[in-house]
């Protein structure tokens, strides 16, 4: 009986070990893993109601405020009820759906005079919303608004350019 | 297997422990940084940014008058942007590599770049400001820019490299706040 049959058992037992190490090193350390960012609701007719807030796009103004050389802004007007109890809402995000690019609100960047919200408020008959991006002149959409709804939902609404 | 065979065998089992032993890289470069860039302008994952100028200073004022401070300063000007996404995009830690010594950029001058919101597609210029000794002024230095705080891990860390040796010199600099754009 020769070595190898002799410790075939050894063998196989060694081949499966360096099987389950590589797999364990693969699956901890090599995959990437994903944030569970809850379930995303679509405003497919520019209308949601989520978390006690019914949200929808009033109107969608390019260039409506000054901005620097070779950018513009895009001004998206929410208007908005909300219930006494409604879930606090995150800082919404503006994505361009061909490239991924993402944008913050710009007020700080933006000389906006007006006293819409920026976000969502508890306890609102009918308010408006009012978010300013600011965006390089070649971006033109079309565009996701993400607004995070308490602390699972994001209420997302498409934006044309 | 014969006697011969097995002390080969052994042999052979341990000259490959060494091998790997020897080619296995040591355990923090799992988490290292990725250094991107060499020259006046680099992107990354996170940031993009252009040195635009530098000099040195005596004396630097914050814009509105308010705060001033002596020493040996170094006012580095640049353009940074974000390539992809707003969120967190701000330099968090810029430090100035000279001569295998490390200077982080002072917290104590306003109106810097440092910690301002970046926007995607349009530039802001600012300035980093670091507090030095009195003999660093010659030599190439890296800025050193990443929107992690301390030990940026696994990440893009952009590289931008300043000769020190022809940059002016002023006896006093007046900041400016870090601007969106050119308008």
């Amino acid at each position: 009986m020769s070595w190898w049959r002799r410790q075939r058992l050894a063998l196989a037992g060694l081949a499966v070990a360096a099987a389950a190490a590589v797999s364990v090193h693969v699956w901890f350390d090599v995959l990437p893993t994903t944030d569970d960012a809850g379930p995303v609701i679509t405003a497919s007719d520019g209308t949601a109601e989520v978390g006690g807030h019914r949200l929808s796009v009033e109107g969608v103004e390019w260039g409506e405020f000054s901005a620097p050389d070779g950018s513009t802004t895009l001004s998206v007007t929410l208007r908005a009820h909300s219930a006494d109890e409604a879930e606090l809402c995150g800082t919404f995000l503006l994505s361009e759906a061909p490239s991924g690019r993402e944008w913050l609100d710009a007020r700080g960047d933006v000389d906006v005079r007006t006293d819409d919200e920026r976000s969502c408020r508890s306890g609102s008959g009918a308010y408006r919303i009012l978010a300013v991006f600011l965006l390089p002149e070649d971006a033109s959409g079309p565009f996701w608004l993400d607004a995070p709804i308490g602390s699972a939902d994001v209420l997302r609404i498409r934006v044309d350019g | 297997m014969s006697g011969a065979r097995r002390w080969i065998a052994g042999a052979a089992l341990v000259l490959c422990a060494g091998l790997a032993t020897a080619l296995t890289p040591p355990a923090d470069s799992t988490y290292d940084e990725f250094l991107v860039g060499d020259g006046a302008a680099a992107a990354g994952r996170t940031l993009s940014a252009s040195l635009t100028g530098a000099t040195f200073a005596r004396t630097v004022v914050s814009s509105d008058g308010d705060w001033r401070a002596d020493g040996h300063w170094l006012i580095v000007e640049l353009t940074a942007s974000a390539p992809r996404s707003e969120v967190d995009a701000e330099v968090v830690l810029a430090t100035l590599h000279v001569g295998g010594t490390v200077f982080q950029a002072s917290e104590r001058v306003p109106d810097t770049l440092a910690k301002r919101q970046l926007r995607v597609g349009t530039d802001t210029a600012g300035v980093l400001v670091f507090e030095l000794p009195d003999d660093v002024t010659d030599g190439t230095a890296q800025v050193r820019l990443s929107t992690a705080y301390s030990t940026p891990q696994l990440d893009d860390v952009l590289v931008l490299s300043l000769p020190l040796d022809d940059l002016p010199a002023a006896s006093l600099v007046e900041l400016s706040e870090p601007m969106v754009g050119t308008r």
